[in-house]
């Protein structure tokens, strides 16, 4: 039999299966993770982010009423999450140099290649807003539509932020400060 | 500036564009270095991510989302299940909530979806034996016999009991006349005055977790008295069984007596039973 699709897991959660929903977390966490730490950096921070974005999605699952697609919503509440942590870590950790402040503590990519490592402590240099669609397109494959609809901006918003995201990562690659495209038409993200 | 045909370009890169919107590019980036510049990088940089390896989730997470959601549901929600149990406490009798919340009553030994396990019979609380239930009833006997000495709150009993929620309606009546002979026998008949008296540094580390479960989805100036904690299982799962007093308000004599099923792991509130004393 196949297995549940998301909406039915869903359905099954609000009715009171209390297994539903852990199905879903086990389906999904694998995403997320990626997504979160690819945002973060940092394992740990990126666990949290995870456990977060289910909690939340958990607490608000009435709430979804199913005009998109489950893993969308998601998508909105994990970059939301990181945003919020992006946010709270820039508070929290003194800064002694801009673009340094996200990067990934020495150790936390070890599980990584060394090729692996510069990229994505590049990725930690790309404006976050970029980061996301660029993680979320490039990473994860998820169509621009999709991403449109998570992140509540039009389609052509996230195919201009996708362009901007690569050649600002290019140019981290390169050891230039990001700095968007000249093209741009929005102002690169605080 | 604004003949950038940006909105095209992550299309151009990534080779989705139509021939109509290609032709445009192309014919732009013959003339305009800087986009070319960029394409080049853009194609550098998709490149690399599309390289990046795919990580596994540390093991985990989906007992971390249980104990967090199960440890701090919420709130809003509780207490409303609380107001709903007082509320039909008026008219008197017993009332039983379960299923309050799907989310806390995740517990880890949740069966796959579709597979929950049946419950299996249990011998009701005032049947006289069967199965574990010889240690609830040495538990209440206890009872009875520490407050007829010098009431003790609360009562700490572990059992192997299996709880399942018809259990709770019978368990609650027999606390109630319980905890009316400890009112009787000197116990303080308010939560005030019990807690004029009441040292919580006292608490054993059990007791603590668990009226710390209870405790954190009732409002501070709600005092309720913590009567007995039994440590059992509810429908296969670890759990307390917390049974505490409760007035009107802390001035007033108890009126009811709250029975809150809690997952020992998560503190989830996995059901509640309200009695009037």
């Amino acid at each position: 039999m196949a297995d549940p699709s998301d909406e039915e897991l869903i359905r099954r959660h609000l009715a009171g299966d209390r297994s539903a929903f852990g199905a879903l977390v086990e389906r999904h966490q694998r995403r997320v993770y990626n997504l979160t730490y690819r945002m973060l950096g940092r394992p740990e921070d990126a666990a949290d982010a995870t456990q977060d974005t289910f909690v939340t999605c958990m607490r608000k699952l009435a709430s979804f009423r199913g005009t998109s697609a489950f893993t969308t919503w998601l998508h909105r509440v994990a970059v939301n999450i990181c945003y919020d942590a992006l946010r709270k870590r820039s508070r929290e950790i003194p800064v002694e140099e801009g673009e340094h402040a996200s990067e990934a503590a020495p150790g936390d990519l070890a599980e990584e290649s060394a090729s692996a490592v510069d990229v994505q402590r590049a990725l930690l240099r790309v404006p976050e807003e970029f980061r996301a669609v660029l993680v979320l397109h490039d990473v994860q494959g998820v169509p621009y539509q999709d991403i449109a609809e998570s992140l509540g901006a039009p389609v052509g918003t996230v195919k201009s932020r996708l362009h901007r995201g690569r050649v600002a990562l290019a140019r981290a690659l390169h050891g230039e400060h990001s700095r968007g495209s000249h093209t741009s038409k929005e102002r690169g993200t605080s | 500036m604004n003949d950038h045909p940006e909105e095209l370009l992550a299309g151009y890169t990534e080779g989705s564009l139509g021939a109509n919107e290609r032709a445009r590019v192309e014919a732009h980036l013959a003339t305009c270095d800087a986009c070319q510049e960029e394409v080049d990088l853009a194609a550098e940089g998709l490149t690399t991510l599309s390289s990046l390896p795919e990580l596994d989730p540390p093991k985990g997470i989906p007992f971390r989302v249980r104990r967090k959601a199960g440890g701090t549901p919420s709130r809003a929600w509780r207490f409303a299940g609380a107001a709903a149990a007082a509320a039909v406490l008026i008219g008197g009798g017993v009332f039983v909530f379960t299923n309050l919340d799907p989310a806390s009553l995740e517990g880890e030994g949740s069966a796959p979806q579709g597979a929950e396990p049946e419950s299996a019979p249990l011998p009701r609380t005032g049947s006289s034996e069967g199965g574990g239930a010889g240690e609830q009833e040495a538990g209440v006997e206890a009872t009875d016999a520490q407050l007829a000495a010098a009431p003790v709150l609360p009562i700490y009993v572990e059992s192997r009991r299996n709880y399942d929620s018809e259990d709770l309606a019978p368990l609650a009546r027999r606390l109630r006349d319980d905890a009316n002979a400890a009112v009787r026998s000197g116990l303080a008949p308010t939560a005030r005055s019990f807690f004029e008296d009441f040292d919580p540094s006292a608490y054993t580390p059990d007791v603590r977790r668990a009226v710390g479960c209870v405790l954190a989805d009732v409002p501070p100036q709600q005092l309720i008295v913590p009567y007995r904690i039994e440590a059992a299982s509810f429908e296969a799962a670890p759990a307390y069984v917390a049974t505490f007093l409760q007035g009107p308000t802390p001035d007033e004599p108890y009126d009811r007596l709250v029975m809150w099923v809690a997952h020992r792991e998560t503190c989830g509130l996995m059901s509640l039973a309200s009695q009037v004393l």
